[in-house]
């Protein structure tokens, strides 16, 4: 598979591009999700195991970059370990990526082009945008609200700040700095890119539901959760 | 002095003795909690002090303003529990990350 694309005239490489994939206990489906996205000609993957009780790295298509917490953080410290990886290695992109399979690689491509016309500091996916995701009704009003309360403590208005899907250009990935170990830190990505005065953008994407990912997904109860530690997060910040 | 008094005060100068003996050089809050305890002891012996203020606070009996009060005072040690809870899980997550940063499997040596 080539490592340049052409889309609508432009050229660019994937050489510079790291997909970052924190993962928690997946090993059902993350050979297939690395294998996909290698498939879709981007190389350069950064696994962060979250202190998985299974030996994950056996299960990984190689080669790649491998790192592991030895006890379970949550998805935001895994994201921040990432990071903190990541700015030691020549990139001129960073992809968030989810472990689950949710994510189709023809995202990767969509967001790359995107962040290099626009040339925003950080791209969201969005699954509200367009395409027909079918999103299970209670998680779309649970997105809905999550919606207006990232709005209203970020001040930002993203159609689908929850999604994991991402693209970072080097300056973002050098001001971010997540400190919510849990699901918050989606939350605290805005915050940090108000502080910092990053430009973004959203696009829509392309996002698969199995049964697999709706239970590995969030609960109502965990959402509870996340804006128990919002509040309490602007109190102790 | 009514048996309920002497219950409380043994309890508040109990509580006080134990966090006397943990209290690690921590002077502010030394004098903060030396203040509550002189306060409910306070309010312990002239119970009816307490149902003074409470009057002139806009509260029918004096024990209802303490039970307020306390809420208030649960609330600020719940924040304070929540922030060392917190600084506890940061410092945690540097050294789980410092060990995921040092033992890196790059490409070229990954089995």
């Amino acid at each position: 598979m080539t490592t340049t694309a052409t889309v609508t005239n432009l050229s660019f490489n994937r050489n510079g591009v790291f997909i970052l994939i924190p993962a928690y206990n997946e090993t059902q489906v993350i050979g297939k999700v690395i294998q996909k996205i290698k498939e879709a000609g981007y190389n350069n993957i950064v696994v962060v195991d979250d202190g998985s009780s299974d030996n994950l790295l056996n299960f990984l298509q190689k080669p790649l970059y491998f790192l592991k917490h030895k006890k379970n953080l949550g998805q935001g410290a895994a994201l921040q370990t990432g990071f903190s990886f990541v700015k030691n290695l020549n990139f001129e992109y960073l992809i968030t990526f989810d472990a689950d399979g949710q994510h189709d690689p023809k995202n990767l491509d969509i967001l790359l082009h995107e962040i290099i016309v626009t040339k925003a500091d950080i791209i969201f996916g969005s699954r509200f945008l367009s395409f027909d995701n079918k999103l299970p009704l209670k998680k779309r009003i649970l997105l809905k609200i999550a919606r207006y309360i990232n709005f209203l403590f970020t001040g930002l208005l993203l159609s689908d700040a929850h999604n994991g899907l991402r693209i970072l250009n080097k300056k973002a990935v050098n001001s971010i700095n997540i400190t919510e170990n849990g699901m918050a830190h989606a939350t605290e990505f805005l915050f940090e890119v108000k502080l910092h005065k990053l430009t973004w953008k959203e696009v829509p994407v392309i996002i698969h539901y199995s049964k697999y990912s709706i239970k590995k997904g969030q609960r109502i109860s965990n959402s509870i959760k996340i804006l128990i530690d919002l509040l309490l997060y602007k109190t102790s910040k | 002095m009514t048996a309920i008094q002497i219950i409380l005060l043994a309890g508040i100068l109990f509580l006080y003795g134990y966090f006397l003996l943990n209290i690690r050089r921590r002077f502010l809050e030394l004098i903060f909690f030396t203040l509550i305890a002189i306060g409910a002891i306070f309010f312990i012996i002239t119970p009816d002090t307490s149902t003074l203020l409470a009057k002139k606070l806009g509260v029918q009996r004096g024990v209802d303003l303490i039970f307020y009060f306390t809420i208030l005072f649960f609330g600020y040690l719940l924040m304070k529990l929540y922030l060392r809870i917190k600084k506890v899980e940061q410092k945690l997550t540097a050294v789980i990350r410092e060990d995921a940063l040092s033992n890196v499997k790059y490409p070229h040596n990954i089995n």
